[in-house]
């Protein structure tokens, strides 16, 4: 099956999910994304993960309430299935297995 | 906070591509983006960064494509990448099927594509003339004592038109013409151009009527208004003088004939789209009456009618047709106040431009391109589709046969709930990728076929590939070709009773089609035998005209023209020469050969018992050698005695019965009265035919003329023939250094006059070919389906004693029958067909019944030879093969 692994800019977007908790919608996504990790995030490539995500089962999400801010239209909030759970555990695990496998003396004499 | 709403072209785009599902939340979001963006950057930069961002979110999730999954567009392409992988597998398991349908109707469509496309090029000439539509030739036909038609007029005709005529737009008289050309590459020194045919003595009402020119230089009012000028084409142009720019060209000379100096004062583009006036020189009008050509064409003989001068009329708009036809019948009775003559008359028609191309009566211009013959056009296109339905046909014939080996599959379908009009759909594929791969074979097929059949492909015929309305053609072609030939066989398949087709063990028989498929084969020999008996005909018709004892000796003859502008001692010089020649066996002087191309004739006057007779005969001129060169008999009287006090002729015997004689020993010492001087009839020829068969014998005159320009010989023919003409040549060459020899064979003149027929002849064989092939091909692969069904009977025969014989005769009954039938409604059609061909010609060949039994029984012969082997093979088959998996 396709997209058991995370790539890296979704797993940045599956963690947002999870702190915005119950406001994770594409845009208030892009704006956490800019501001804690300074890059400059387009709103389409959030959206392009938020439903790759969604197709993957890593999220789930609901239509939310209307609001005048947005021209009359609902924002589709997500959040981070058990899958998605499982899978940011599994990213985060296997990171810290490899990070912990590095010998010492590799880091020694870096200039 | 204030929401401004997004600019609406980009919005209406991105509402335009985006799924339904999504539109709202997407929206939404581009919403705020937009309204945040205006706070950072002011609104003028933000409606760009809208349309960027719609522009960047034309990927998958928004797309309208994530949500057709289950939609109907999306199921049917399904449908048809199925149909296709299933057609493949289908087509590549039945290899020989495959083979045998593909093949012919590649065969059957390089045929059509190529007939069509000659049938499209004659019909393309003179369709892009600029107002063509106004535009007629006005030319001669002539009736009383025989009658006739020349393309030409006589000359004076033409100004008579221009003055007296109203209702005409404008006039234009001019002569074809070709002569040596020569341009002057240095201070001495000329760059011949050998012999250029295409030339025009025109005015600048030429282009007025012909209005296809666009002129590159030069004025075209002035540019023919005085003598001594020329206009070229700009091809022309280019052989003449090579790469130089069109005004440099201009006020160069130009040498015809070794004497006629012209200067270029225009060059005119020729069109790109197929026209009959393809004439290279232009030569202004005014230099007939300044040079030697007055001698040519400076004639106020209004009943000298030459092919050369032609005369072509450009009507006012919306003039009556009748207003003309009444002038043209007023000028009858002028031309025939002026020449008198009271037994032959000249009538003046108006044929349309439309149909220049296809008069053959009087064809396009002396050395232009051969009109075409329209019915043999009509018939070409019938052919065509003719050969292509035969193809078509064998492809129903195959796939029905056939169908009985996919009724299981169309079982199981329809068990599994497949809808008949997909099952429909799954066959016509089928017949679709046949068809495309037939049509992808037919083109270079028909482009080859073009090289290979050039002789009698008109000039300039060729597939045009950049031409996007030949593949939208081909597209088209493939469709129909697959829908026509699939739906049938598609029906009859996906009618199937799923019940039944699954049920029975053995392959269901009689499923249907079984009558069409009879009817389909019985056309398609039908077609056969008619084309086989039609090419048989046209074959003895022209092996009898050839054959036929033209009442002349043409054995050995060969023939040559001296210059007629050279002094008469040089003609003395080489005949004397030439009479040395120890391989010349007999020489003749005259002024006609018995056969010739074009013929002239003159008026005669003679009184008979009602009155003075006027009246127009052949007239042929020679030295007194001409009876025993060509072994002509002389009825009665004597030949001819050159003298200079009494005048003397010889007539054949046709003249004579004109004349009113029975006897041709009382006609010897008639007076007839011919140049304004009487002569003395003094022996009467056996007729002989001078035209060729489509013509019958008309009267004709023999005069002696001893300055006559064409010399005849009689020479051993074989292995000496080449000898003897290079001898001839080198002799020719010291006494005419400045012209090439051109020696005439008299048996080849004979055979040029049914070039039509002969080409006819071929293209009916290649197409009797290709359709028996066709047919042929679909015989074999249904006695091949015919032997696999009924391989457990022939097993059973067997065992119960039959020959091969009865077994032979058993599976091939169906197909002499079918054929039998088709020879019984063939042979009427033939019979009218041919006796409508045959009309043509004055004097046709017997066609004796057994030429329909012969194409019938050709027929019957090929088609059981092509199913020989197959029935052979399984009446040999051991039993046991057949018999054992019971």
């Amino acid at each position: 099956m396709k997209g058991t692994n995370l790539g890296e800019f979704e797993e940045l977007v599956l963690l947002t999910v999870g702190i915005l908790y119950d406001n994770a919608y594409s845009v208030a996504i892009q704006h956490e994304l800019n501001s804690q990790t300074g890059r400059k995030v387009s709103i389409s490539s959030v959206h392009a993960a938020v439903y790759r995500l969604e197709e993957k089962g890593l999220l789930n999400s609901r239509m939310g309430e209307m609001s005048n801010e947005r021209g009359g239209k609902r924002k589709r909030l997500f959040n981070i299935s058990q899958a998605g759970k499982v899978a940011l555990e599994k990213a985060n695990e296997l990171r810290n297995r490899l990070r912990n496998q590095i010998p010492e003396i590799a880091f020694e004499n870096l200039r | 906070m204030s929401s401004n709403a997004p600019p609406k072209l980009p919005l209406k785009i991105f509402r335009f591509y985006c799924s339904e599902e999504r539109l709202e939340e997407l929206e939404g979001d581009l919403f705020e983006v937009y309204n945040e963006f205006i706070q950072e950057q002011g609104t003028r930069f933000a409606k760009l960064f809208y349309l960027w961002i719609v522009i960047r979110s034309f990927r998958s999730f928004a797309l309208k494509r994530t949500k057709m999954k289950n939609s109907k567009i999306n199921n049917s392409l399904t449908i048809l990448k199925h149909n296709l992988i299933i057609a493949w597998r289908n087509l590549t398991k039945h290899k020989a099927t495959t083979a045998i349908n593909v093949l012919g109707l590649t065969i059957g469509i390089g045929a059509f594509l190529a007939i069509v496309r000659i049938v499209q090029f004659e019909l393309s000439f003179n369709t892009e003339i600029p107002e063509k539509e106004n535009v007629y030739r006005i030319y001669t036909s002539f009736t009383g004592s025989f009658t006739a038609t020349n393309k030409g007029v006589a000359v004076p005709i033409g100004p008579y038109v221009e003055q007296n005529f109203s209702g005409i737009d404008a006039v234009a008289y001019f002569h074809t013409y070709s002569a040596a050309v020569e341009v002057p590459d240095g201070e001495e020194t000329n760059k011949d151009f050998g012999r250029q045919s295409q030339l025009v003595i025109a005015d600048s009402s030429y282009f007025q009527v012909v209005g296809q020119y666009k002129w590159l230089a030069g004025n075209p009012s002035t540019a023919l208004s005085d003598p001594f000028k020329v206009v070229l084409t700009d091809e022309q142009a280019k052989t003449y003088f090579g790469h130089e720019s069109w005004l440099d060209i201009v006020g160069k000379k130009i040498i015809y004939r070794d004497s006629l100096n012209l200067f270029v004062s225009g060059i005119v583009k020729q069109p790109d789209y197929n026209t009959d006036f393809v004439f290279t020189d232009i030569i202004s009008f005014p230099t007939i009456k300044n040079s030697w050509l007055k001698d040519r064409f400076d004639s106020d003989q209004w009943g000298n009618t030459n092919s050369s001068s032609q005369l072509f009329v450009k009507l006012e708009p919306n003039v009556n047709r009748a207003d003309i036809l009444m002038q043209l019948e007023d000028l009858d009775k002028h031309v025939q106040e002026q020449t008198g003559d009271t037994d032959w008359f000249q009538h003046y028609e108006l044929l349309p431009l439309d149909k220049l191309h296809f008069n053959t009566d009087i064809s396009t211009f002396d050395n232009g391109r051969d009109a075409a013959h329209l019915p043999t056009l009509l018939v070409l296109g019938v052919v065509a589709f003719a050969i292509l339905l035969i193809a078509i046909f064998n492809f129903i014939n195959l796939e029905t046969a056939q169908s009985t080996t996919k009724s299981k599959e169309v079982g199981v379908r329809k068990v599994l709930g497949s809808p008949k009009r997909q099952l429909i759909g799954r066959f016509l594929t089928e017949s679709m990728l046949i068809s495309f791969f037939a049509v992808l074979l037919a083109v270079p097929l028909a482009h080859y076929g073009f090289i290979y059949f050039d002789e009698f492909i008109p000039d300039g015929v060729s597939m045009d590939f950049s031409d996007p309305i030949f593949w939208a053609f081909l597209g088209g072609l493939v469709v129909i070709v697959g829908f026509i030939a699939g739906i049938y066989p598609s029906l009859v398949i996906s009618s199937y009773r799923p019940a039944i087709v699954l049920k029975s063990s053995r392959s269901a028989k009689g499923l249907g089609g079984s009558f069409i498929r009879k009817a389909l084969i019985l056309l398609q020999f039908l077609f056969s035998q008619l084309l086989i008996v039609g090419t048989i005909a046209v074959v003895w018709q022209i092996s009898f005209m050839l054959d036929k004892d033209l009442g002349f000796k043409e054995d050995g003859v060969i023939y040559f023209y001296t210059p007629y502008y050279e002094s008469y001692n040089k003609q003395k010089l080489i005949t004397d020469e030439i009479e040395t020649m120890p391989e010349v066996l007999d020489i003749s002087i005259q002024n006609t050969p018995p056969v010739q191309n074009g013929y002239s004739t003159s008026t005669v006057k003679y009184d008979s018992p009602q009155g003075e007779v006027v009246t127009n005969a052949h007239r042929k001129a020679g030295d007194t050698t001409y009876l025993r060169f060509y072994d002509i008999e002389l009825l009665a009287g004597r030949n001819l005695i050159p003298n200079d006090t009494l005048p003397e002729l010889l007539i054949n015997e046709t003249f004579m019965k004109d004349l009113g004689f029975d006897d041709p020993r009382s006609a010897v010492g008639t007076t007839i009265e011919f140049n304004d001087e009487n002569h003395t009839v003094v022996g009467i020829l056996e007729d002989f035919h001078f035209r060729s068969l489509h013509h019958p014998i008309e009267p004709m005159l023999y005069l002696y003329e001893d300055k006559a320009s064409c010399i005849a010989l009689k020479v051993k023919t074989g292995d000496q023939l080449q000898s003897t003409i290079n001898k001839l040549t080198d002799k020719w060459a010291e006494v005419y250094p400045d012209n090439p020899l051109k020696v005439y064979f008299m048996d080849e003149t004979i055979e040029r006059f049914y070039e039509t027929e002969k080409k006819t002849s071929k293209l009916a064989s290649t197409a009797t070919g290709i359709a028996i092939f066709i047919s042929c091909l679909g015989l074999f692969g249904l006695i091949s389906h015919t032997i696999v069904q009924k391989s457990k009977e022939m097993g059973i025969r067997k065992v119960m004693g039959a020959s091969i014989l009865q077994i032979g005769s058993i599976l091939s009954k169906e197909f002499i029958l079918l054929i039998l039938f088709a020879f019984i409604i063939s042979t009427p059609i033939a019979y009218y067909f041919i006796s409508k061909w045959l009309e043509d010609f004055a004097y046709q060949t017997n066609i004796s019944w057994w030429i329909y039994v012969l194409g019938g029984l050709a027929s019957m012969f090929i088609a059981l030879a092509s199913i020989v082997v197959k029935v052979w093979k399984a009446s040999e088959a051991n039993p046991i093969e057949s018999l054992r998996y019971e």
